[in-house]
């Protein structure tokens, strides 16, 4: 009996882990179109997902793609949960102390969301205003070093935020410009209820994020994004998910 | 003669009646009715005055952690406990609110609920009903996201009205019970005597239910303390969004949700011992000088 | 029949029917009560006799017939039953003292409560009723210090801070420890010399005996027979009665 039981336990620990040596598990919070979010079938669908997928062939190895949430995903990688972090992650100083990055893959710049009619010139505009984000994206940390004087609001993703602001109990929402653009323009219940009035000059560049010390996997993501860069597979991903204006 | 103490003194009455079974179906229930504890940490003792017990042990525990963190490993400990007392504030704010708005509506609905009125009892009833069946999270969303287009509700308001609603509920039952236990004889002696049902109730009944309401309601404050955590989702500082903020920023995700375990833990410590005392108040007319 | 008040009864009993469930408890019971009388129901357990003297002040209601005390029909409900309880002091086998409340509390809570009497009114005729029953030393203990008979005793003086007309007694000393079932006869007799209207379920025959103007028999819901005690002990009837006293005497 218990010979079984051990049998069939190892049996599951097998089954659990991952058949082929050379497939990596890649976590992406799917609250962030178009870069990561979910079809109507419930599958994660992407920018992100796309490119880490071409990465994947291009460089030789297997990826299977799981919906993890934002708050906590970081901590999920240094458990060794899951090998990649394909999340639009910025890459910055702090969280290169933690973990490493591959090469950039996305340039970004923080935008700034409001109601329709609404509109600032500066980020010190915000000031007295209360501003939402989702919580631990650079948005709010890019809010959080301004210090104009803003009340921050820290939601649990993005939309959520958006929806706080259409409600009127918020003023503006920050997060990256491909996912402003995306809630402005291809969102039907937002139409017309947003605008766009600022987007900052800083870039940030998104990273695929890994455990600190995994250098081999760093290679090998470094090696996949050269390639589908330089064979034409990035502006094809770009033009697929941004649009042809981009 | 005064050390004579009868069978009576101790726990509820149980009222014998030599003629036929009572026409009131209420009577078939047990009358030694055993509240069921809850969650949270278990109300500590009146009587226990060792120094050496679970609770003592707990408390004495998790401040000695928190005190030798803080003060060998200033950083990140320290930092973390300067960057969360804002949220301390928003948790107690919230807490207190709710267990302002949940008691006197577990009252309400736990006097619904024995109502002889069918349309109150029924209202009281449904309301139960619902509310337990609807988890505290999926309410919270309602309250603010879900009904935002018709009720614009500040997240304060939203986290305290879906947790009173909630823990209204809850407490009804808790409510209910207490009330119930009282033996039949308590209201016959008061509306023998000409008082109204009403107030057999405040001045007889309710008094006495206290007593038995009281560990469990405390209980439930307890846990609606924990549950103040779930409110970080319509982005109100609480001591769990302050926590993930700091973790979301930091990366330092052990070492911030230790402290934030530590802070509760003291908390819900300290109030189980509030309540034990209140408890131990409400044992005057034991019998016990 | 005289209009008199001496013959008038003060409570009138017609045609009373009540069940539980499908079983009659009062079977067509009627019975008339004179203003000052003193009256005691025996039985066997289940014969209805609590039920009766529960159905006068409405503790329980009644399916068919009338129950009428001082002129007032308890069971039509556009009487206040609150107000025509107060004229019906009860005391009850358990006691029932409300136990989170002191001796003086529990003798002054209805008087201030209902008859809005000062506190100091209500403490004093407090004091007295308590000292009536020999308890006045206890006025600030609770009931649980209190031994079985000093609660009976104090449960009295409760009922008789209403003033009321009438006092009903369901079964008062049969959950008493044998040592304390005279201290409450005792405080029961004296009041029935004062003139008090009484009614009195209860097994003691000697207390009955001594005591009773007349002896209700009740048996499965109907009174079988009735009379002054000296006849009813001495030559009963019928023979469901002769049986009981066999029993019990």
């Amino acid at each position: 009996m218990l010979r079984k039981f051990a049998l069939a336990l190892l049996a599951l620990t097998l089954w659990c882990s991952p058949a082929a040596a050379e497939t990596y598990i890649v976590a992406g919070d799917c609250t962030w179109p178009p870069m990561e979010t979910l079809d109507k079938d419930k599958t994660p669908v992407g920018y992100s997902f796309d490119y880490i997928r071409a990465v994947a062939e291009a460089a030789g190895f297997e990826v299977e793609i799981r919906n993890i949430a934002w708050d906590g995903i970081f901590a999920g990688v240094a458990a060794g949960n899951y090998d990649i972090v394909a999340s639009s992650t910025t890459i910055t100083p702090e969280r290169q102390k933690a973990f490493d990055f591959s090469d950039p893959y996305y340039e970004v710049r923080q935008a700034v969301i409001m109601p329709a009619g609404k509109s600032i010139a500066k980020l010190e505009d915000l000031k007295g205003k209360s501003v939402g984000g989702q919580i631990g994206t650079t948005g709010i940390f890019v809010m959080q070093k301004a210090n104009v004087g803003a009340t921050i609001r820290e939601y649990d993703d993005v939309g959520l935020a958006i929806q706080d602001m259409v409600a009127g109990r918020i003023d503006a929402v920050i997060c990256d410009d491909p996912v402003a653009m995306y809630y402005m323009n291809k969102k039907a219940e937002y139409a017309k209820k947003l605008n766009i009035p600022l987007v900052t000059d800083d870039a940030e560049y998104y990273g695929f994020t890994v455990k600190k010390g995994r250098k081999d996997l760093v290679e090998k993501l470094n090696k996949g994004i050269k390639i589908v860069r330089e064979n034409g597979t990035e502006a094809k991903l770009k033009e697929k998910w941004m649009g042809a204006a981009n | 003669m005064q050390d004579k103490i009868d069978g009576q003194s101790k726990g509820n009455i149980v009222m014998v009646t030599k003629e036929s079974a009572m026409p009131d179906s209420r009577d078939g229930q047990s009358k030694n009715t055993i509240i069921m504890v809850t969650e949270g940490p278990s109300i500590p003792d009146p009587r226990e005055w060792r120094i050496v017990n679970a609770w003592s042990i707990a408390l004495a525990g998790a401040i000695m952690t928190l005190c030798w963190l803080a003060w060998f490993r200033p950083d990140p400990y320290l930092q973390i406990l300067r960057f969360v007392p804002d949220g301390l504030a928003a948790t107690f704010q919230v807490t207190v609110l709710s267990i302002c708005c949940a008691v006197p509506l577990g009252l309400l609905t736990g006097l619904g609920r024995i109502s002889q009125n069918r349309i109150i009892n029924l209202v009281a009833s449904t309301y139960v009903e619902v509310i337990r069946g609807i988890p505290l999270l999926v309410q919270i969303f309602y309250f603010y996201y879900a009904l935002s287009g018709m009720l614009q509700l500040s997240r304060t308001a939203a986290a305290v009205i879906s947790i009173s609603f909630c823990y209204g509920a809850y407490m009804g039952e808790v409510f209910r019970a207490g009330i119930l236990a009282i033996s039949k004889g308590q209201t016959e002696a008061a509306r023998s005597l000409g008082f109204n049902r009403f107030q057999t109730m405040f001045y007889v009944i309710l008094p006495q239910a206290w007593r038995t309401i009281l560990p469990p309601i405390g209980n439930e404050c307890i846990a609606m303390l924990k549950d103040t955590a779930l409110v970080s989702v319509v982005s109100l500082p609480d001591l769990m969004q302050r926590a993930r903020s700091f973790a979301n920023n930091s990366y330092l995700y052990f070492e911030t949700y230790t402290v934030i375990a530590l802070i509760y833990l003291i908390i819900t410590l300290l109030l189980s011992k509030v309540v034990s005392i209140m408890e131990s108040r409400l044992n005057y007319y034991d019998g016990k000088r | 029949m005289m209009e008199n008040d001496n013959t008038t009864p003060i409570i009138s009993i017609r045609n009373v029917w009540k069940y539980f469930g499908k079983n009659a408890a009062l079977q067509d019971v009627s019975l008339d009560i004179a203003p000052g009388e003193r009256v005691v129901v025996i039985g066997p357990s289940g014969s209805g006799k609590s039920t009766l003297l529960r159905s006068i002040n409405r503790l329980e209601e009644i399916d068919r017939g009338s129950i009428v005390v001082q002129g007032q029909d308890i069971t039509d409900h556009h009487n206040n039953i609150n107000v025509m309880r107060r004229n019906l002091g009860m005391v009850f086998q358990q006691f029932n003292l409300f136990p989170h409340k002191t001796v003086l509390q529990n003798v002054t809570l209805a008087p201030i409560k209902l008859l809005k009497l000062p506190r100091k009114d209500a403490e004093d005729r407090a004091f007295a009723l308590l000292k009536r029953v020999g308890i006045s030393d206890k006025a600030n203990v609770y009931p649980a210090q209190l031994s079985g008979g000093q609660q009976q005793r104090v449960a009295i003086a409760r009922a008789l801070a209403m003033q009321p007309a009438i006092m009903l007694f369901d079964e008062p000393t049969s959950a008493l420890d044998p040592e304390m079932v005279g201290e409450v006869l005792d405080v029961m007799v004296n009041l029935a010399e004062d003139g008090m209207t009484m009614v009195c379920v209860t097994h003691e025959m000697g207390f009955a005996r001594t005591v009773a103007d007349r002896i209700i028999f009740m048996d499965q819901g109907q009174i079988l027979e009735m009379g002054a005690p000296d006849r009813l002990f001495t030559a009963p009837r019928h023979p469901r009665l002769r049986q009981f006293l066999n029993q019990i005497l």
